[in-house]
């Protein structure tokens, strides 16, 4: 009981700002929005609008998607493949980071460690402007382009579009993928590395049949870090992506502040939430299966 | 120091080899032979150099300077998966995302060996070792002892010229341990591997070597087979650190060199050249003292019962001569009586067994 006693501030903090609010908005999502009044009779509409078939189809990169109201169903998968490119990205930009402060830093680990944290010194929105700053079409690289001759004309693609959110959030996170794999292949005995080179590894031999399998907790750890909360990110977006990189997250808002219709929100929202869940367990599962099969051959 | 000569091929060479951390030296100087075939001990202290030694052999360290060949081979540049050896690690190094076979076949993976062989191989060494029927194990649900038997499988399988082996008993319990020295003695025999083992259980390095190097300080103080680093100890430090060593001041009478008293009983030992007056330190082994008078010895000192120690087969009493507190042993035989504290006794020793060193 000693033991639930030190849990408790955290699990009194967890009841009160996670699990309360999300039952909140299970309960929301089930009511329906008529005029400016809530109709709390339970219902199930906003779902069987999100997955509401029609027979003729909207085209989506080249996809028919069959439903009356495609925009959140679009919108969530454009959300996936954007966020999964983020973590795509991070984790090879991560590792080896993360191999070099553990395995190459002799002394003054510590300071190497602050210095991944100075991004998060400044605010998050203050860092996202800052990329527009860079990307904007009189931004840095625009008018350094053309003080160099390179270009004529601004270039126009650098922002509001898909490319530059994935970018963006893959710069906003690196640092944070950093952590656990650090802390993985610190964790990684030296004698095993010792042992790899005597019987027979080169460097790369060893890495790829030593190291990175034993780094994987902390490279599925971070991966789980970048993507669970990018999927539902929406401030890039709006910053960086205009129309054309907008978000799941996006509509979420949109639906809240604008459309005045916060039990559809609450709808998209547990969808999203659940195809994350479920896409997260698939990857510990997936990566773990793989490790009891490695164990029963 | 001059390489010591060995009567096979040598199948490890050192020569003038030295290691440098920094400032300090952790090896000075070490030229070695190792025979082919032969149990070589490394033998010391921790912070000794014997380890840093063995990971030289192994290439997973590069000596400062000096000259290193195996089986003929010069190695400078040979990087460690590149050598003909294999390690033992201390900790085993049981990598833990792999079951025992996979363990064990690890190396064969980095040799072009057909996928038959390589499983024969792995059934061979987990027999040679006696974990028959453990291949699919995981690393995770194996004792101590098995582990040892692994890592030791791990090495053997790649049939190396030699085998390199840092401290590999010492995180087993005393019986394991034991019967492991036993057992890797009788395994070094049937593969007829070169073993270089590294210890600091000086027991242990008389128990198994055909040759033991007795390290100190980065330096080898003494090489030779265990009786005669045992009864003939060329320095002081390897006299103490094999075996317990009691020490007895004695001091040069006026007939000059050779001619002493220890406890006012003289004696001569042309061993001890040191002029009148000087004081010489006596080593003498416990099991070379007798309590009593006997017979057989030509000294009889006077002594004073300080401690017994009752051990089961053997009581180890602690006495004081000439203001020297030296032990000795004698079997425990049912019936004789064991001395009491405070009594005086007789310590009987013949002066062929006394080790002259200087005095400190």
């Amino acid at each position: 009981m000693a033991g639930y006693g030190l849990l408790s501030p955290a699990l009194l903090i967890m009841v009160a700002m996670l699990a309360l609010p999300i039952a909140a908005l299970v309960l929301l999502s089930f009511w329906r929005q008529s005029g400016y009044t809530l109709d709390t009779t339970l219902t199930g509409a906003n779902y069987a609008r999100i997955f509401g078939l029609s027979d003729s189809p909207t085209v989506w990169m080249g996809i028919p998607f069959y439903l009356a109201y495609p925009v959140p169903v679009i919108l969530l998968i454009k959300s996936l493949m954007m966020s999964l490119t983020a973590t795509v990205t991070v984790i090879p930009l991560a590792y080896p980071m993360a191999y070099f402060i553990a395995f190459r830093v002799r002394s003054g680990k510590s300071i190497w460690i602050l210095l991944l944290t100075i991004p998060f010194w400044t605010s998050y929105l203050l860092r996202v402007f800052a990329w527009k700053i860079m990307l904007g079409y009189t931004g840095a690289i625009n008018s350094g382009l053309m003080a160099l001759g390179i270009i004529h004309h601004p270039l126009d693609a650098l922002l509001y579009n898909s490319g530059a959110v994935t970018v963006v959030l893959a710069h906003s996170w690196v640092s944070f993928a950093v952590l656990p794999i650090y802390v993985s292949l610190e964790k990684i005995d030296r004698s095993l590395l010792e042992a790899a080179s005597d019987l027979g590894d080169t460097r790369w031999q060893r890495f790829r049949r030593i190291t990175l399998p034993l780094s994987m907790p902390g490279v599925i750890a971070a991966a789980l870090m970048v993507f669970i909360p990018t999927v539902g990110d929406y401030v890039t977006p709006t910053l960086i992506g205009g129309s054309g990189g907008s978000m799941v997250g996006n509509l979420i808002q949109d639906l809240f502040m604008k459309r005045n219709n916060a039990p559809m929100g609450a709808a998209v929202a547990i969808v999203m939430m659940a195809v994350i869940a479920l896409i997260a367990l698939l990857f510990v599962w997936l990566t773990g299966y793989h490790k009891m099969r490695a164990r029963r051959r | 120091m001059p390489a010591p000569e060995t009567t096979v091929a040598p199948m490890i060479s050192l020569r003038n080899v030295q290691k440098r951390f920094g400032d300090h030296f952790a090896l000075h100087d070490i030229s070695l032979d190792i025979g082919a075939g032969e149990f070589f001990s490394l033998l010391g202290p921790s912070g000794c150099g014997k380890t840093t030694l063995l990971r030289i052999l192994a290439g997973i360290e590069q000596p400062t300077s000096g000259s290193l060949s195996i089986g003929g081979d010069a190695m400078a540049g040979v990087p460690a998966n590149r050598r003909p050896t294999n390690m033992v690690f201390q900790s085993y190094a049981i990598f833990p995302h792999l079951n025992v076979e996979e363990n064990i076949g690890y190396g064969l993976r980095n040799m072009s060996i057909p996928r038959t062989e390589a499983a024969a191989r792995v059934a061979e060494a987990l027999a040679l070792v006696k974990l028959d029927g453990l291949g699919r194990r995981n690393a995770d649900q194996l004792s101590g002892g098995q582990r040892q038997r692994v890592a030791l499988a791990r090495a053997l399988v790649c049939r190396p010229k030699v085998l390199l082996l840092d401290e590999p008993l010492s995180a087993l319990d005393k019986n394991l341990r034991q019967d492991m020295q036993s057992e890797l003695r009788a395994l070094q025999r049937a593969v007829g591997i070169t073993f270089v083992f590294v210890t600091h259980d000086q027991e242990e390095a008389l128990a198994m070597s055909d040759r033991i190097a007795v390290m100190n300080g980065g330096r080898i103080e003494q090489v030779g087979q265990p009786a005669e680093i045992y009864d003939q100890p060329a320095t002081a430090f390897v006299a103490s650190f094999v075996g317990t060593l009691n020490r007895l001041t004695a001091r040069v009478t006026e007939r000059g060199a050779g001619h002493l008293t220890v406890a006012g009983v003289p004696l001569h030992l042309p061993a001890a050249a040191s002029g009148p007056g000087a004081e010489v330190t006596l080593a003498v082994r416990p099991e070379t003292l007798r309590l009593g008078r006997d017979p057989e010895c030509d000294l009889v000192l006077p002594a004073r019962v300080v401690e017994v120690q009752f051990l089961g087969s053997i009581v180890r009493t602690r006495v004081d001569v000439g203001g020297d507190v030296i032990s000795l042993d004698s079997f425990n035989r049912p019936g004789s009586p064991v001395p009491a504290i405070g009594s005086s006794a007789e310590v009987s020793l013949r002066s062929k067994d006394v080790i002259v060193t200087q005095a400190p």
